[in-house]
């Protein structure tokens, strides 16, 4: 990056300062436990909506949206959408009920539905599990956002971001991250916001350059790259380049001609193509063949070459720009970069996507704690409405990052580095001081996203860890809060300094898709179904869990096969989701013996209206209540009995 | 009134008979929204995917001057106020079945603080057998008041005073206590 890193580094000194100011804030008003956990759930809808917007518009939205519309257009537009009607799901069938459980987290509902303490250990592990996978990337993104920007190594991203946010929860609990969750919502909606506008002022100004359709970016103008990873990439036209460098193991310099396989050319004779080509499929084992300068290299089936870190790249104007597929730096595991998704069965990626957001979004742990914090059943639901309207709002602007970042950036694609796009555009579209600014600007945005994600899942994780895990050990449920508190940050910021890097959408969608799987089924059943039993929500817990996590691990471990199996591994919500609704409603149906005694009471407490158990709390007056006594109402029972 | 609305919620918490369709009823009432909410929410979105990917020439047409396909703007722009419209939709669905439920508890005519839009008119079978069975229940209740003494009785008269002027009132649409004359038919009369 050409830009000087002072500014940028300087907006995330910023943005770290005020948060922690703001954080305490509310230190003087947090005294009681209460206040730690949830607020003492006195937050009112607008303030509550803004903090969940701020809480919820992590790294991946902030940068992963653009990053992978930029590299695989209109088709992960769904990404954003699934985020945001997530939330419509969660008012429609989890908000209200939710806060009148009058649960703290999600193995309280557990318990406080299922009277199980088993049920609540299992659940406890489920949201620590998911809390720690969250983290991971956030603690990731940081890193390599402020290494992208500042040429900072990578893992002081990390560790800033989980000092500030143990500092934070550590002082102030829910009620400061509240405070510092709705500041951050609206930090993060200008430094998206404010810079588009100047991008498209620009753009206008250059006579408004068609984004190259969906399928294969071209670049407008040249482009010239010093690749600073290694990439392997892919073409799907034959594409020429000049390239200075080393491609698949092998020096070259001058024009290089890539050619996916079965294309045909007329570069040169029969024979030189299939030389060439087993010059690139040799380039993985022993054989070892020169790629020179001017030959065609055809890709074999596995269609890619290998670029070395180094090169120097020039795509001249209306180039199609060979994709990367993974970065191989570091010797070890390449990482993904976010348009890497493979586009064979697009249609059920795409509807296995919108399972996996629609119906996960309600059990991510962070989400739902935030619940707890409303004054009342009905308000949890405006909250919930207010959120779409800010969510909507925010994701507007990704989307025209990676518009331009098509006319702008493509080179980007080359090199992998797409979710760098919203950090990278204003510098290369506006130079000098201006384009400096904004790009200060989105990088202070970016840093309020890891930090915003990240507290409100330390304090969810710290909640349930303190609770369930530590509450023996430590004295007063503060202590246990803040032993938590670090517990929590500690382990996914270990994971970033010691892990291979995984990609952080990967690793978000499998989040989400171990959410859909585990918490959608219990909380839905739960909420709206009087038969659902302990032994059936276990098993339902236990194999959704179990089958999502499996597929996205064997997935992320590259163990997949090609093809439809693949898909249905890198994508497990369509099937693990209703496997997970199946089990949970056929164990159910066959042990009613485990159906929780007093289930109508439970219930009416989720449904029931706020203002009704007002009224009951008024004094007795001197209308009896019914009795079984009469031989009425036993009557009408029977008819209520047969007519449900 | 508000006798009665204390008693109808300590029915609900006791778990009584009554409390027990008390609650099903709301149950069923938000249960019927939501999933009305959910199938529009899943048609309107699941069909876009679809569309996309088998009508090629939709997804291929260009917006004019914007210099994006339709599926940008489509995906990008209109699915968010779209959205928030869901929203606020079922906020005020379940807002209104929870006040027409409170009224019912208190006896107050379902929806009396409401102007009376065509749309609203709801009225299933089940919906009138409950009304049937909470007005027989309500009706037991009122005799065993009427054993019990004087308070009760007031409070009884009191009652069916409101509910009379409710049937005049709003002829179909309080889904409880279905007018004043008690009595009328059995519960199995009008059931099919």
């Amino acid at each position: 990056m050409t830009a000087p890193a002072w500014p940028a580094a300087l907006a995330v000194a910023m943005v770290c300062v005020a948060t922690l100011a703001v954080g305490a804030l509310g230190l003087r008003l947090s005294r009681t436990t209460s206040d730690f956990y949830v607020a003492s759930r006195v937050v009112s809808p607008r303030w509550n909506a803004s903090a969940i917007g701020g809480e919820y518009l992590s790294a991946a939205s902030f940068l992963g949206v653009a990053g992978l519309v930029l590299a695989a257009g209109a088709d992960m537009l769904w990404y954003p959408i699934g985020y945001t009607a997530g939330y419509v799901v969660l008012l429609v069938l989890v908000a209200a009920p939710l806060r009148r459980s009058g649960a703290f987290t999600l193995p309280d509902f557990a318990e406080i539905r299922m009277g199980s303490a088993r049920l609540r250990r299992v659940a406890s592990v489920l949201v620590v599990g998911i809390g720690w996978l969250y983290l991971l990337p956030q603690f990731q993104g940081a890193g390599l956002a402020l290494r992208a920007a500042t040429g900072a190594p990578a893992w002081l991203g990390a560790v800033i971001v989980a000092g500030v946010v143990v500092l934070n929860v550590l002082a102030g609990g829910m009620r400061s991250i509240t405070i510092v969750q709705a500041f951050q919502y609206w930090l993060k909606l200008t430094a998206i916001a404010v810079p588009v506008f100047f991008l498209l002022a620009v753009w206008w100004r250059d006579g408004a350059p068609a984004a190259p359709a969906d399928g294969h970016p071209v670049t407008v103008r040249p482009v010239t790259v010093r690749l600073v990873d290694t990439v392997r990439v892919r073409v799907d036209t034959p594409t020429t380049f000049t390239m200075y460098g080393v491609l698949n193991g092998h020096p070259v310099a001058g024009p290089v001609r890539l050619a996916p396989d079965g294309v045909r050319d007329g570069s040169g004779p029969a024979g030189t193509s299939a030389e060439a080509d087993a010059t690139v499929r040799a380039s993985g084992g022993a054989g070892r063949l020169p790629a020179q300068a001017g030959e065609t290299v055809r890709l074999g089936t596995a269609g890619t070459a290998v670029l070395s870190a180094g090169s120097t790249v020039t795509l001249p104007a209306g180039t199609p720009v060979p994709r990367a597929e993974a970065i191989l730096s570091r010797g070890g595991t390449g990482a993904v970069p976010a348009g890497a998704a493979r586009r064979d069965h697009a249609l059920y990626r795409t509807y296995s996507l919108l399972v996996a957001l629609l119906l996960g979004t309600m059990g991510l742990p962070h989400v739902i704690v935030r619940f707890y914090t409303n004054p009342d059943g009905g308000g949890a639901r405006r909250t919930a409405a207010a959120v779409i309207g800010l969510l909507g709002a925010f994701y507007l602007f990704p989307p025209v990052y990676a518009a331009l970042g098509r006319v702008y950036a493509p080179d980007l694609l080359l090199t992998g580095r797409t979710d760098t796009v919203v950090l990278a555009l204003p510098a290369r579209v506006l130079p000098g001081a201006a384009g400096e600014a904004l790009a200060a600007l989105v990088m202070g945005g970016a840093f309020a996203a890891f930090l915003s994600t990240s507290s409100g899942l330390t304090v969810s994780v710290a909640g349930v860890l303190s609770q369930d895990l530590l509450r023996r050990r430590t004295r007063t449920g503060v202590a246990g809060f803040r032993a938590g508190a670090v517990l929590a940050v500690a382990v996914p910021a270990a994971g970033t300094l010691l892990a291979t890097r995984v990609g952080l959408a990967d690793t978000v969608g499998l989040a989400f898709a171990v959410a859909a799987s585990t918490f959608c089924p219990l909380l839905v059943l739960g909420i709206w179904w009087r038969r659902l039993s302990v032994a059936g929500a276990l098993c339902g817990l236990g194999i959704g869990g179990l089958t999502a996590t499996s597929a996205a691990m064997v997935t992320m471990l590259g163990w997949a096969p090609a093809g439809l199996a693949g898909a249905l591994l890198a994508q497990p919500a369509a099937w693990t989701v209703p496997l997970s609704f199946a089990v949970m409603l056929l164990v159910s149906l066959r042990t009613p013996a485990t159906v929780p005694a007093g289930v109508g009471r439970v219930l009416t407490r989720l449904h029931v209206p706020e203002a009704v158990r007002a009224a009951r709390a008024a004094p007795p007056d001197s209308t009896p209540a019914f009795g079984l006594s009469s031989p009425a109402v036993q009557h009408d029972q029977s008819d209520a009995a047969r007519h449900p | 009134m508000r006798a009665t609305r204390g008693a109808a919620s300590r029915d609900l918490d006791e778990q009584t008979v009554l409390g027990d369709i008390y609650l099903r009823g709301l149950l069923r009432d938000q249960r019927r929204l939501a999933i009305g909410v959910l199938v529009a929410l899943g048609v309107g979105l699941g069909l876009l995917p679809a569309l996309f990917a088998f009508v090629p020439d939709l997804a291929g047409t260009h917006v004019p001057r914007l210099g994006v396909g339709l599926p940008w703007l489509v995906l990008g722009v209109v699915v968010y106020p779209a959205l928030v419209l869901v929203a606020r939709a079922y906020v005020r669905g379940a807002e209104r079945t929870e006040s027409d439920f409170i009224d019912l508890l208190s006896g107050r005519p379902v929806g009396g603080d409401r102007p009376p839009p065509l749309a609203r008119v709801r009225r299933s079978p089940r919906r009138r057998r409950t009304a049937r069975l909470l007005r027989l229940l309500r009706e037991a209740r009122a005799g065993q008041e009427g054993r019990a003494g004087e308070e009760g009785h007031t409070s009884q008269e009191e009652h069916t005073g409101q509910e009379e002027h409710v049937g005049e009132e709003v002829p179909g649409r309080n889904k409880v206590p279905g007018g004043g004359e008690a009595g009328g038919g059995a519960a199995g009369g009008g059931r099919p």
